[in-house]
């Protein structure tokens, strides 16, 4: 990546993205406006896939939550439906054994905090440590969460869940709207997260923490952010995600499977890119919900892990950095 | 012969499709507001000439398969004796996975992609409930033929009846009913062979605690002791502590309530090693037809709570009519209608009764009149008569339960795995299921073990 900064005379728009994309050629920034133009028209060109495509939108939101912790500094977390899931049973909780009225200006901000808490609770000990331990602890997060529902079933429903939750809307259109825009923006915070200096460092934590350590740059403390803002991210998805379905059972929103269907999100899509798993999202939703159910309900699992299996064999990097540099390439190509 | 009937939705889906797309781009053509889109898509509820049922089920299990193929076995006679309101009727299938989100999902595209009229099914009872809020939101006729939760009444329709009026459920009786003619039929056996002591395993899941909290109390009032009352773990795969446990309570038999956790391994465990206790209860992997050759014919002297006795004893004429035509339709796995199959064939003959007095199946414009006359229902179907409880009852449209278990309404079953003879089992095999309670609808003796 250039580091050229004696660029003083440059307007702002070219600037931010020569900062924030890189140095993307035309045909680079005509795909990305076409993708973004296509996303806010979906109602006028897929208006029968408006559900799936709302549904796309918050789990992108839970893939670059994921990202920016763990596709950007490889302390890869297998348990981050712990913060989505702690986030939507908080917001059930309270409209359950509560107030069934309870508005969703105090569920929403206290449901986030629940994700910041259960962060807090498992994760940031664990920074500290390298190798595996992040990973089985995040791990064993996801999985004593969700023993813990089914413990205290009197207040989360148990396996029955809670269906107290009132949904977002039941006109599809705005459904999907209510989803896209606050995806669009986290997507937009977190781009520009991921492109800047932190996120610089993020990446360099893992490729190689130990020089980055000994530059002299608190490693541990660039985590602990990065977590947070996962945990944010995260929590906002949770709280939308219970409000979507209108119920929250562990096996929407909790276990240990959802977890992993971020993972192979973000892996589909492109790790450490922010972008890459909001294009992740789609590709994988829709693959499960419209294009593989073509094989039965168990199959279509069968076949949607292959699917990621593949990836993970022949497309490390993932769909949308590969289609991106192709693109970078068309004309002679300007990419390093 | 079997016949496809997800392949039929996907061809019927499919020019679905074609017409909404058209729709988009007309609209779009016109240059419309996206709201008005949304409407298009939406439907007004009035379709041309074909009126469309959902089903949503875990198709994947027995019950689930059984529901369907009976499904389609209802719309097919429908059809055929003219459809409803000189309407063609065709199936739309979904499976559930047994998930809600996985049912929400389902049953939203349905709803909007096919407009379907009425939506039957549902054995999971979140399921259910996570429907209740969607189905009523579109003023959607949704009859339950599974899930037996008391919630989805006493939540909705007992606090705002208005709001949930459309939702109904034919059957079965709810889990709470259940959980007391269970320990009726304790003292039956009680009655029947002397036995004293008892003991209650249900699998740790929201569906059975009424039957830990209500059957086994219900037992001992009735002088019986119960002398294991345990919630297993629904990862248990390794039965013997359990077993053990059973036997040197000196329980005489296990009253189990199982659903997720698999019970081959623990029925053939039980019956090669000859545990001295009889197994009855809410079983409901033995509830398929297939579940003597699933254990080797170790099934046997097992018992199990169901609706129809699953096709097995002449509940009402309908049942061995609904057997039959099921029977010569599909020969592959599961066998028989399922429980929940008879019920949902029922369900759809009782909605296509109501919507022809009704004059109208356009639930968008007319539910009143629909949920009037679905209200009025006195139906005989293959399981039992159905009426529904009142608005102002304590489960309002749910299923009137009758006066008890061998009642005309609603009745409740027990069937047992037995031996058949000269080889007249089913399938190939030499098993098969008698009704053995209540003594309404008995057509066999509850057996003992031979090694008791």
């Amino acid at each position: 990546m250039s580091n050229e900064y004696d660029r003083s005379g440059e307007p702002v728009v070219q600037r931010f993205t020569r900062e924030f994309l890189g140095e993307p050629n035309r045909y680079q920034i005509a795909s990305a406006g076409v993708a973004l133009l296509a996303l806010l028209t979906v109602p006028f060109w897929a208006g029968q896939y408006l559900y799936v495509f709302a549904l796309a939108s918050i789990w992108a939101i839970f893939a670059m939550g994921w990202d920016i912790i763990s596709g950007h500094t490889n302390y890869i977390s297998f348990g981050h439906s712990a913060l989505s899931g702690g986030a939507a049973y908080t917001t059930g909780v309270l409209v359950h054994n509560v107030n069934p009225d309870m508005a969703m200006y105090i569920t929403f901000p206290l449901s986030i905090l629940a994700a910041i808490v259960i962060g807090l609770l498992f994760a940031v000990p664990t920074l500290r440590l390298e190798g595996p331990y992040f990973s089985l602890i995040t791990l064993l997060g996801v999985l004593v969460l969700t023993q813990l529902v089914y413990i205290y079933g009197e207040y989360t429903g148990g396996e029955l869940g809670i269906t107290a939750v009132s949904t977002l809307t039941y006109n599809l259109t705005n459904l999907y709207y209510y989803t896209l825009i606050p995806m669009l923006l986290i997507g937009a915070v977190l781009v520009v997260v991921s492109q800047s200096n932190i996120g610089r460092i993020l990446r360099a934590i893992g490729e190689n923490e130990a020089a980055i350590e000994s530059s002299g740059i608190d490693t541990t403390r660039f985590k602990l952010w990065a977590f947070l803002m996962s945990a944010i991210t995260m929590g906002i998805g949770g709280a939308m995600l219970a409000h979507f379905y209108g119920n929250i059972t562990p096996s929407t929103v909790l276990v240990v499977d959802r977890s992993l269907e971020m993972v192979a999100i973000a892996v589909i899509g492109g790790m450490g890119t922010i972008a890459g798993p909001i294009g992740g999202a789609f590709v994988f939703i829709i693959l499960r919900d419209e294009v593989l159910t073509v094989f039965g309900s168990t199959g279509r699992w069968l076949a949607l892990w292959l699917i990621v299996l593949f990836f993970l064999v022949f497309l490390r990097d993932g769909i949308f950095p590969f289609i991106w540099s192709r693109i970078g390439s068309i004309g002679g190509g300007r990419d390093e | 012969m079997s016949r496809e009937p997800s392949q039929q939705n996907r061809d019927s889906s499919s020019n679905s499709d074609r017409t909404n797309r058209r729709t988009v781009l007309k609209t779009v053509g016109a240059g419309a507001a996206v709201t008005s889109i949304a409407g298009c898509l939406g439907g007004s509820g009035g379709t041309g000439g074909t009126i469309k049922i959902g089903h949503i089920m875990p198709v994947e299990t027995d019950n689930g398969l059984g529901s369907e193929r009976s499904a389609q076995l209802a719309v097919d006679q429908l059809n055929e004796n003219g459809g409803i309101l000189d309407n063609d009727v065709e199936l739309v299938t979904a499976d559930s996975a047994a998930q809600p989100s996985e049912a929400h999902s389902a049953v939203t595209e349905m709803i909007n992609r096919e407009n379907i009229q009425m939506l039957v099914g549902t054995v999971v009872s979140e399921v259910a409930l996570s429907l209740a809020d969607l189905v009523a939101e579109n003023d959607l006729p949704f009859l339950i033929t599974g899930a037996a939760s008391p919630r989805i009444f006493a939540e909705n329709h007992a606090q705002n009846y208005d709001q949930f009026k459309s939702i109904f459920r034919p059957g079965p009786v709810n889990s709470i009913k259940q959980a007391e003619y269970l320990a009726q039929y304790g003292q039956f056996l009680s009655e029947e062979h002397g036995w004293d002591t008892m003991a209650v395993v249900s699998e740790d899941a929201a569906w059975t605690q009424d039957i830990t909290d209500m059957t086994a109390s219900l037992l001992e009032e009735s002088g019986i002791d119960v002398a294991v009352n345990e919630r297993v773990a629904l990862d248990t795969n390794d039965w013997t502590p359990i077993l053990d446990q059973v036997e040197s309570s000196g329980a005489q038999t296990m009253i189990g309530a199982l659903s997720h956790i698999p019970i081959t391994g623990m029925t053939s465990s039980w019956s090669r090693n000859e545990y001295p206790f009889s197994l009855d209860g809410v079983m409901i992997a033995a509830q398929s037809p297939q579940f003597w050759s699933d254990t080797q014919g170790t099934a046997e002297y097992l018992s199990t709570a169901t609706s129809a006795a699953d096709g097995f004893a002449d509940i009402t004429p309908k049942t061995s009519e609904v057997m039959d035509a099921y029977q010569s339709e599909y020969d592959s796995r599961p066998t028989t209608p399922t429980f929940v199959g008879f019920i949902t064939h029922d369900a759809i003959n009782l909605y296509a009764e109501a919507v022809e007095r009704a004059g109208t199946a356009n639930h968008r414009e007319d539910i009143d009149s629909i949920v009037e006359e679905l209200q009025a229902t006195d139906f005989e179907g293959s399981y039992g008569q159905i009426q529904f409880q009142g608005p102002d009852d304590e489960y309002p449209n749910d299923v009137y339960p009758g006066e008890g278990p061998g009642d005309e309404f609603a009745p409740f079953t027990i069937t047992q795995w037995q031996a058949a003879e000269d080889g007249n089992g089913i399938g190939d095999t030499d098993g098969t299921k008698r009704c053995v309670w209540p003594e309404t609808y008995q057509n066999g003796d509850h057996q003992t073990p031979s090694w008791m």
